[in-house]
């Protein structure tokens, strides 16, 4: 489908806008970075709302991608850069907004360099959402690596790391990852003298040698965004020391572009040369996700469990989405729209907790007894995510797993172990929190979330159980 | 062909602005050193448009040659020399020192260059280019700070430019004595009848190669490139990292392309060997590194590596590749030294990595164009250095080097590494300086580069076309 208005250039120019008039924002000692939020709030929300428009626009029964737009932009080499659409990478850009969305109003209170935080988080929403209608191998690579600048920035500037050459390491990894697809990009445009579409990359036929060369170089691109073995330390180091709600939010979004790529790269089945290692990769993945999960269940960091969650559901998409069939993607698409909201909500409201906690000087435990707001809300979260029926992860995740299972039923089963664990992890959490006992007399001082962000927070809770009715609630 | 003198309006008005300046310097005792800026600023304006009005006509078209692909590079170095004399006023500005000397060797470097590129002779190359050269010795001396270092640099220079043009010279010698002529024309009908080849010719040519490739102060000849870069004061490290490049590629591919093309497979591999010799040795220098100015030496160095080893097939993609790789890493250094004029502490101009610590928390906007410099260097998109990133591997896939290509992007992120430092002291390290106000001028440079950069990288394929259409006429 194709229409007058270039939609998808405008969601990708709007939070670029949004950077400029954050960047001439007063910032002084009295604002506080306040006019800096407030633009990227706006910048975030008139996004959504042409999101809105975007789905309205969108045919659901179609295939391929739609409202496709597309600039000249190279003479020698020809390159032309391609835009579109269509309902995964939709719900994708929605959710990762969504999440970004809550994130800020997470850390409106960050008194320190507000201004750069929304700076740069705004810079790196344009570059996903670039990346998320990227519809040709070398625009799908410009915005894979363009991301890397504000999130390295991001972390660096804002999340309390203290070993800071965790995040060079981190850095470099990511660095690493986009020069090899930038490798094979480079190759299979020369062999094809032409830009390529996203989904016709698995049909160029290369002969053996370049094959293996290329799709490995693809493979691990995309592998170094996930954090399985051997890439896992460095998003488990970086995501375990973050103190900011928006920084764990965007940097857990990474995986996110992993999987992704392989659900774009791979559209129906794996390429021939890497079906031999995917057994090799399926292992890799079931025995980090298991490692993690324990890992997630033993550790008593509340944001470790978040990231193991996350991490879990990530590796479960990634096998999910090397399974031969169109309903399976579509799956992960509803699914990753609830668990991409649910994460950054349980985030914002597990270092609202933490604040407390520290400011206050108090255990945790019970700590909830004193808020009674979020005490719904974070309830609402843990349960949704650990897939009772209020979210669209509940039908689509059930899905996902009764196709795994019907794979290979031994993967199947570790990958439900894998969720039970992580589940008990979150549910152990929420008990502590929640715990009677231990709530009194020390948690008096606590202070609850705001009648403002309670609103929110319910709003969002609406719109989720709404996914969990009809995922596409919102196309009209 | 009948000279046209007109079309040396451009060299003469060069000379004229020398000479405008001596003037002044001997009779006017009230100088200032935004004098010679502005007599330098006249004359680099009048040059550059004399060159834009003569783009294709020759003076003297048997000795020197003016073409389109000429006069873009022409203009580059009379623009580049522009914007840096501006730039290096405001140190001069600063330090309060007479600025004549510099701006007289700079015009008198820029006048030689500019004869240099059009060369169609190896004696008017010599002359030319190793004039050029030979007045990086007044450069270096420049200054009063570190006097001893300076005079160690300057006359160890000396030793190895004397040397080299000695080379140059011996090449040149034992050319004329096989050819009987010096003109590229000949020497290229010489180099094609490969029977009658000798290996003194070989050597010559060798000879004369090597010597522009110390000019360019590619590994293994960059020992007096880093030392250089080290101790001369910030306009002239600035100068000479980002002006006679352009010159010397102009020169190497003139040279190769009209004398000793014929042979230039028994070479290749030799440039080849010394680019990936620059590239390596630049980003493990340039990761040892604490002071700035030779962390970005060394990281020339890997920039350089990668201009040779694109262009090491002297075709018209490699040419044109290497071009804008080179176009990019220019405008990028740039605004690296622009940075560095406003890096300033009690006066001091700063160069130490730990001196800069924190500089973003006060400066945040020359911390900021530093930083889209610095990744622009690094080649990640959506910044310009991606452009040159991708002709540069696009080039080599074209001719089928894929370890070259493999090498080169394992290097970047060694090099990423190093400037990593970099962002980290600026951003995220606590500040241990107060810094001084920043001139406006440096604040305007800095805008105009970033817009440039957006500009290219938005909608490059307008500035390309042209730039293409204008590089062909070399071959």
């Amino acid at each position: 489908m194709t229409t007058s208005l270039n939609f998808l250039s405008t969601i990708i120019a709007i939070p670029f806008i949004g950077v400029l008039f954050a960047l001439t924002a007063k910032d002084d000692d009295k604002t506080r970075g306040r006019n800096a939020f407030n633009v990227s709030v706006l910048a975030v929300i008139t996004n959504l709302l042409v999101l809105w428009r975007i789905a309205a626009l969108l045919d659901i029964s179609a295939s391929g991608l739609q409202l496709t737009e597309r600039y000249d932009w190279l003479e020698n080499p020809k390159i032309s850069i391609s835009l579109g659409i269509d309902i995964f990478s939709l719900l994708l850009i929605v959710a990762v907004h969504a999440a970004v969305l809550i994130g800020m109003f997470g850390a409106r209170h960050n008194k320190e360099d507000g201004k750069a935080l929304m700076v740069f988080s705004l810079l790196f929403l344009c570059m996903i959402t670039g990346f998320f209608t990227a519809a040709d191998i070398f625009s799908f690579y410009i915005f894979f690596e363009a991301m890397l600048l504000p999130l390295f920035m991001i972390i660096g500037m804002f999340g309390g790391l203290r070993k800071q050459s965790v995040l060079s390491r981190f850095f470099i990894y990511n660095l690493l990852g986009a020069i090899f697809l930038f490798f094979a990009t480079v190759i299979l445009y020369n062999y094809q003298a032409a830009n390529i579409a996203l989904n016709d990359v698995s049909k160029v036929n290369l002969n053996m040698k370049l094959e293996i060369f290329v799709w490995g170089a693809i493979f691990i691109s995309f592998l170094s965004r996930i954090p399985i073995w051997p890439f896992h330390y460095w998003i488990s180091s970086i995501s375990t020391g973050l103190r900011n709600p928006l920084v764990f939010i965007i940097t857990n979004l990474v995986p996110l572009t992993g999987v992704y790529g392989f659900i774009r790269f791979w559209p129906k089945t794996v390429p021939g040369v890497l079906s031999y290692f995917m057994i090799i990769l399926e292992i890799i993945c079931v025995i980090s996700m298991l490692f993690i999960a324990l890992i997630g269940m033993i550790n008593k960091d509340f944001q470790y469990k978040i990231f193991s969650f996350m991490t879990v559901w990530y590796i479960i998409y990634l096998l999910a989405a090397f399974l031969p069939t169109d309903t399976v993607l579509q799956n992960i698409g509803y699914a990753l729209f609830s668990f991409l909201i649910i994460a950054g909500g349980l985030e914002v409201l597990s270092n609202h907790m933490e604040k407390q906690q520290e400011s206050l000087d108090i255990s945790s435990g019970g700590i909830l007894c004193a808020m009674p707001r979020a005490s719904r809300i974070f309830t609402f979260f843990v349960l949704a995510s650990v897939g009772m029926p209020l979210s669209s992860m509940f039908l689509n995740n059930f899905i996902l797993i009764a196709n795994l299972l019907d794979k290979n039923i031994r993967m199947g089963f570790l990958v439900i172990f894998a969720i039970m664990v992580v589940a008990a992890g979150l549910l152990q959490e929420l008990y502590r929190l929640k715990d009677t006992e231990c709530s009194l007399p020390d948690k008096s001082g606590v202070a609850d979330i705001s009648y403002k962000a309670y609103i929110i927070l319910l709003i969002i809770c609406a719109s989720l159980v709404l996914t969990f009715i009809n995922p596409l609630w919102f196309v009209v | 062909m009948n000279p046209k003198y007109i079309a040396i309006a451009p060299e003469v008005t060069l000379l004229l602005g020398l000479l405008t300046m001596s003037v002044v310097n001997f009779f006017r005792h009230s100088n200032t050193p935004k004098t010679f800026f502005t007599l330098s600023k006249i004359t680099l304006i009048f040059t550059l448009l004399g060159t834009i009005v003569f783009y294709n006509r020759s003076w003297f078209p048997t000795v020197f040659e003016n073409t389109p692909y000429t006069s873009l590079f022409k203009s580059i170095i009379y623009l580049l020399s522009l914007a840096w004399a501006y730039l290096s006023c405001k140190w001069f500005l600063n330090k309060n020192v007479s600025s004549f000397s510099y701006y007289g060797v700079v015009l008198l470097s820029v006048f030689a260059m500019s004869l240099a590129i059009s060369a169609l002779n190896l004696f008017a190359l010599f002359f030319c280019l190793q004039g050029a050269f030979l007045l990086n010795y007044f450069l270096i001396r420049q200054g009063d700070d570190e006097e001893d270092k300076k005079r160690e640099a300057a006359n160890r220079f000396l030793g190895f430019a004397v040397f080299f043009a000695l080379l140059f010279m011996a090449g040149g010698l034992i050319l004329h004595f096989r050819v009987g002529s010096l003109e590229y024309a000949d020497i290229y009908t010489h180099f094609s009848h490969a029977s009658k080849l000798v290996w003194s010719d070989y050597a010559a040519a060798g000879m004369i190669l090597a010597v522009i490739i110390f000019m360019m102060g590619l590994v293994p000849f960059h020992f007096w490139y880093i030392d250089v870069i080290g101790v001369a004061i910030l306009p002239i490290s600035g100068f000479l990292c980002i002006v006679p490049l352009f010159a010397y590629i102009a020169c190497l591919t003139d040279i190769v392309l009209n004398a000793f093309f014929p042979v230039w497979e028994v070479f290749k591999p030799v440039l080849i060997i010394f680019g990936l010799m620059s590239v390596g040795f630049g980003v493990i220098g340039a990761n040892a590194e604490h002071n700035m100015r030779r962390l970005f030496g060394f990281s020339s160095l890997y920039h350089l590596g990668i201009i040779v080893l694109c262009l090491s097939a002297f075709d018209d993609n490699s040419v044109l590749s290497s071009f804008v790789y080179m176009l990019v890493y220019v405008l990028a250094m740039s605004g690296i030294y622009t940075g560095f004029l406003g890096m300033r502490s009690k006066g001091i101009y700063l160069s130490k990595l730990e001196d800069v610590s924190g500089l973003s928390a006060m400066r945040p906007y020359i911390s900021a164009a530093f930083l889209v410099f610095l990744i622009s260097l690094i080649s990640t998109p959506p910044l310009l250095g991606f452009l040159g990133k991708l002709s540069v591997v696009n080039n080599l896939v074209i001719h089928g080097e894929y370890e070259i290509i493999l090498f080169i992007l394992l290097a970047v992120l060694m090099l990423a590494y190093a400037y990593l430092k970099v962002i980290k002291a600026l951003y995220f390290d606590e500040r241990i300086n107060s810094f001084d106000r920043v001139d406006k001028g440096v604040y305007i440079c800095l805008t105009v580069n970033l817009i440039l950069i957006l500009i290219s990288i938005l909608n490059p394929k307008y500035l390309m076309n042209d730039v293409e259409a204008m590089l062909t006429t070399i071959f």
